[in-house]
């Protein structure tokens, strides 16, 4: 039941803004009653926090499955972000849903992107990266896979490559050169995971195919 | 309860953009009573006196509204920081001293930079005063050949993530001393500054800061924090 509820707060939010969604949008999508929202969440707001705790997880277990074997930090971080901005743009449910929570915020609870900031600090701490904040190295990161997913939402056509030209200035601002930077975003890709079969992923995958 | 004084009845469009700016002139006071992100409808409506209907007339939330007034901030400030560093010549310490200007003055007035960290991210007001402003400088770098040559919308974005990002850490926790240094440093690699330069540049401190507007929300604003 829980799941069903954050799950239609996640399909009203390609509807309207996060901000918009009021209890009534939600019980009536999800077709349950009043009450029986309020017996799992105590507002819309909660229910979204709890979708963006759902949503990390699952998230973030699809891509590390692919990626937690790459050993170099400054290649898992690469090829982390770009397979995840690759996949909220290919599943635009997710990726609109995202963009849209606060950034930058300090409450953990709605960071999504906790498997790219820890190889940030991780760089930072292993010398790879230069000398700096976490903080820094992090919100340059972010705020630039959401600029970038945003931008190849609105025009998906031109979105080939555009990942390589979002990243490209992010590892030269944590203080890579140039050179480095560019044969980091020529290492081949793995390709995208699938939508699994089970959790949210997989209401999602359920929703596609029934479209298609 | 408060009496209603501002009802919009009809479709008249006068009467709505005036409703929609006075709710707007409302938001400093709003964002002084209690954190941005707890600002209930009810309290716009009570505070400034309109009907929930009315309100949603104008705007689809309150989030709605306090990006609405960021922005409008955001254009006040524009101008004062744009002339101020219409008088540095090269590219990279104008872009530099202007990202500073805006960390220090949003960050010296707390309610200032909370109201602007409610702008929204991402940025899509590609014709707001503020984002013009930095695609200039960002051209002209480009075009110097002192930036990489990127498309416009990433290079502003790397210059609308340090002054957030800066904001934000910095509103929120102790920071060290020379973040705002640090800050810079990483936006000036990031736009493709080599490192030796761009130390240099980051370790230029300001001289001056601009005078804010005494008008307008950033005016209402130190009114409030005076």
């Amino acid at each position: 039941m829980q799941n069903t509820l954050i799950f239609s707060v996640l399909a009203l939010s390609s509807e309207k803004s996060i901000h918009e969604i009021d209890v009534d949008d939600v019980i009536q999508h999800a077709q349950v009653s009043r009450g029986s929202f309020y017996k799992y969440f105590p507002s819309v707001q909660a229910s979204v926090l709890a979708l963006v705790s759902q949503l990390a997880r699952e998230l973030t277990t699809e891509i590390e499955a692919i990626t937690h074997q790459i050993p170099d930090t400054a290649t898992r971080l690469v090829v982390t972000t770009k397979l995840t901005m690759r996949f909220l743009v290919k599943v635009p449910l997710l990726g609109n849903f995202l963009i849209q929570l606060p950034w930058p915020s300090q409450n953990q609870d709605v960071n999504v992107f906790k498997h790219i900031s820890a190889d940030v600090e991780q760089g930072i701490k292993e010398g790879v990266f230069t000398k700096m904040p976490a903080s820094i190295g992090c919100n340059l990161l972010i705020g630039s896979l959401m600029g970038g997913v945003h931008t190849m939402l609105g025009k998906p056509a031109s979105s080939n490559g555009y990942e390589n030209k979002v990243l490209s200035p992010v590892l030269m601002g944590l203080g890579l050169d140039s050179k480095t930077a560019d044969e980091l975003l020529k290492v081949p890709m793995p390709s995208l995971p699938k939508l699994p079969a089970t959790g949210l992923l997989g209401k999602i995958a359920v929703m596609n195919d029934s479209v298609s | 309860m408060a009496k209603i004084i501002h009802h919009l009845f009809g479709n008249n469009k006068k009467q709505h953009l005036r409703v929609r700016s006075h709710l707007v002139s409302a938001s400093p006071e709003l964002v002084s009573i209690k954190p941005a992100n707890e600002i209930k409808v009810e309290d716009v409506t009570e505070h400034a006196q309109v009907s929930r209907d009315t309100f949603f007339k104008c705007f689809r939330s309150v989030d709605d509204l306090l990006n609405v007034s960021a922005k409008q901030a955001g254009r006040e400030l524009t101008s004062p920081i744009a002339l101020m560093g219409s008088t540095i010549l090269d590219v990279p310490m104008r872009m530099a001293a202007k990202t500073r200007m805006g960390i220090r003055l949003l960050t010296g007035t707390p309610l200032l930079g909370r109201l602007m960290l409610k702008s929204e991210w991402p940025f899509t007001d590609m014709q707001h005063k503020g984002y013009l402003d930095i695609k200039k400088d960002i051209a002209q770098g480009i075009e110097q050949g002192c930036f990489t040559e990127m498309p416009p919308e990433i290079a502003a974005n790397l210059v609308m993530i340090a002054l957030r990002g800066a904001i934000q850490e910095m509103l929120d926790s102790p920071q060290p001393q020379d973040y705002e240094d640090q800050v810079i440093y990483h936006m000036l690699l990031s736009l493709g500054i080599n490192a030796e330069t761009a130390e240099g540049i980051s370790k230029i401190p300001l001289e001056q800061l601009p005078d804010l507007p005494k008008k307008g929300l950033v005016g209402k604003i130190l009114k409030i924090v005076a």
